[in-house]
């Protein structure tokens, strides 16, 4: 899921930048998903779509093909103000970062070794 | 080269910094726009600026615009971050005053051809203002010899405002950065010099000089 060639040409084969911005990643992730999830429940197709728009920006960083679709459908839903689409497309957001989390985590542990 | 990074996604933003730093670049972040507005219009501010589009407060079109609008404002790149494939954005980023665009996420060779393509233009145009400021900087020191300047047909001395009489070299010395070195030209050499010379040779041989004397006793 996540294009490792990519993201370690881009970091210049960085190891150690590798693990700080996964660490990044994993911190500042949760806040954004929370604030889709927030938009989502309060109607707020505006916030929707900054919050995905966000999110998508941070998981092209790794290549994450299913995660960035995932951001990118909502973050249109958003644009378009529609927002049950969005609720329904919500799920597959959610599966999509927790895939992408797990993979994460263990590519930095990879690298750190 | 001081640089600006206007992003508010954390991770965008550090690998940005951690690339450009590399490349050798000072680099400014900002998270948002507003902040990204106050570095640069600051002192010293960077020549060169990559601005995400969609950003709190203010976003990296509407820098754009109001960064061309700013008078007297000196060089200033900037790249457009955008997202992938969205040529109306594009064309919506270069017509708001951005130079160029990358697409997110960046590609590192693109981003490098990209950078340098600013350095080279931010360079051109420091060199050309600081050309143009020689250039008017010379002008202004040249114009006070323009104009209407009164001068004595017998010995060509120049009238200054001050109804002051000048030599001609005074005069320029004071209001050009010249210098004048004296000379002779062939006409006044025939017509001054050489006169004075026979006439001085003259003299001397009236004198008597130990040559001629010689000459004249063993003649």
């Amino acid at each position: 899921m996540v294009d490792r060639i990519a993201l370690l040409s881009r970091l210049e084969g960085d190891a150690r930048l590798l693990a700080e911005i996964v660490e990044l990643f994993l911190r500042t992730a949760p806040r954004l998903m929370r604030d889709i999830k927030q938009a989502l429940a309060s109607k707020d197709a505006k916030k929707l779509e900054r919050a995905a728009h966000t999110l998508k920006g941070a998981v092209a960083n790794f290549g994450a093909r299913q995660a960035y679709e995932a951001a990118l459908t909502l973050e249109q839903h958003g644009r378009r103000g529609d927002l049950p689409a969005a609720r329904r497309a919500w799920a597959s957001m959610e599966k999509a970062m927790v895939r992408l989390k797990k993979e994460l985590a263990r590519l930095a542990e990879e690298h750190a070794a | 080269m001081k640089i600006l990074i206007a992003e508010d996604d954390p991770v965008s933003r550090r690998v940005l910094e951690a690339t450009l730093l590399k490349w050798g670049f000072d680099v400014t972040l900002s998270p948002d726009g507003a902040q990204a507005w106050d570095a640069l219009v600051s002192e010293g501010a960077p020549k060169l600026a990559i601005l995400d589009w969609m950003m709190p407060e203010i976003d990296g079109l509407e820098i754009c615009r109001r960064a061309r609008q700013r008078p007297g404002a000196g060089p200033l790149h900037i790249i457009l971050l955008t997202a992938r494939g969205r040529k109306e954005d594009v064309i919506a980023g270069l017509q708001a005053g951005a130079d160029d665009y990358i697409t997110k996420p960046f590609d590192h060779e693109e981003l490098r051809a990209r950078v340098q393509v600013g350095v080279r233009l931010v360079e051109l145009q420091s060199m050309l203002a600081d050309r143009v400021a020689e250039l008017e900087e010379a002008l202004a020191r040249v114009r006070q010899l323009r104009g209407l300047l009164p001068i004595c047909s017998y010995c060509k001395k120049v009238r200054d405002d001050r109804n002051y009489w000048q030599q001609v070299e005074q005069y320029v010395s004071m209001h050009a950065d010249v210098k004048f070195s004296h000379g002779i030209c062939p006409d006044c050499y025939r017509r001054v010099v050489e006169p004075q010379l026979h006439e001085a040779q003259r003299a001397s041989g009236a004198v008597g000089s130990p040559d001629k004397k010689r000459r004249e006793g063993g003649g």
